[in-house]
């Protein structure tokens, strides 16, 4: 499993959390709420991926 | 993937999950998440030749409990990762009942060990 995809996950953070300040700043809080949802929605399914992974992984390890 | 690697991994992790603390918590915890399954990724692939050693050395011998073992340690492994998130996010009573369901499945899972036990008690006593 490479490291990249949890330095992804960190700069769809940084990113969300810039884009949030610069939308709140500018009057637009709905714009703001459907930035943070959408980068959830994006880093969820990167992350989703790797859990399954692991638990096959395990899975396949212990003869579960 | 070298023994130290993995550790400074994991302090950058932290680290990266504490700059994300602050201002946005829920990627704190998907960072510490991924950090969790890239490591527990790693100390995998450590244990599967132990596991596949003491399969081997066991699977002459019709000791079929050491199966019943394995998996129960397997059961354990993944629920103390899905209790830890769960603390992680703030919920323990979450984790909590992460931990209850683990406790249980492992129980269902050595369940012939069990049976094997009363059967032998019974043959003594009775």
């Amino acid at each position: 499993m490479e490291v990249d995809l949890i330095f992804k996950i960190a700069a769809v953070g940084i990113i969300v959390a810039v884009l949030n300040q610069l939308l709140i700043r500018s009057g637009r809080e709905e714009q703001a709420m459907m930035t943070t949802i959408a980068g959830l929605c994006v880093v969820l399914m990167m992350i989703i991926g790797e859990i399954s992974r692991l638990f096959t992984t395990v899975k396949e390890v212990f003869g579960l | 993937m070298n023994f130290v690697s993995v550790l400074g991994a994991g302090i950058v992790f932290s680290i990266i999950a504490l700059v994300l603390k602050d201002k946005k918590r829920e990627y704190a915890l998907l960072v510490s998440i991924g950090g969790g399954i890239f490591i527990a990724l790693a100390a995998l692939s450590l244990l599967t030749p132990v596991l596949d050693s003491v399969k081997a050395f066991l699977s002459d011998t019709d000791f079929q409990n050491i199966k019943i073992v394995i998996r129960a340690l397997g059961i354990g492994y993944l629920t103390e990762f899905a209790a830890d998130a769960a603390k992680d996010a703030g919920e323990a009573s979450l984790a909590s009942k992460i931990e209850m369901f683990g406790k249980a499945a492992v129980i269902a899972v050595s369940l012939p060990i069990l049976t094997g036990l009363f059967e032998a008690i019974k043959d003594l006593l009775l």
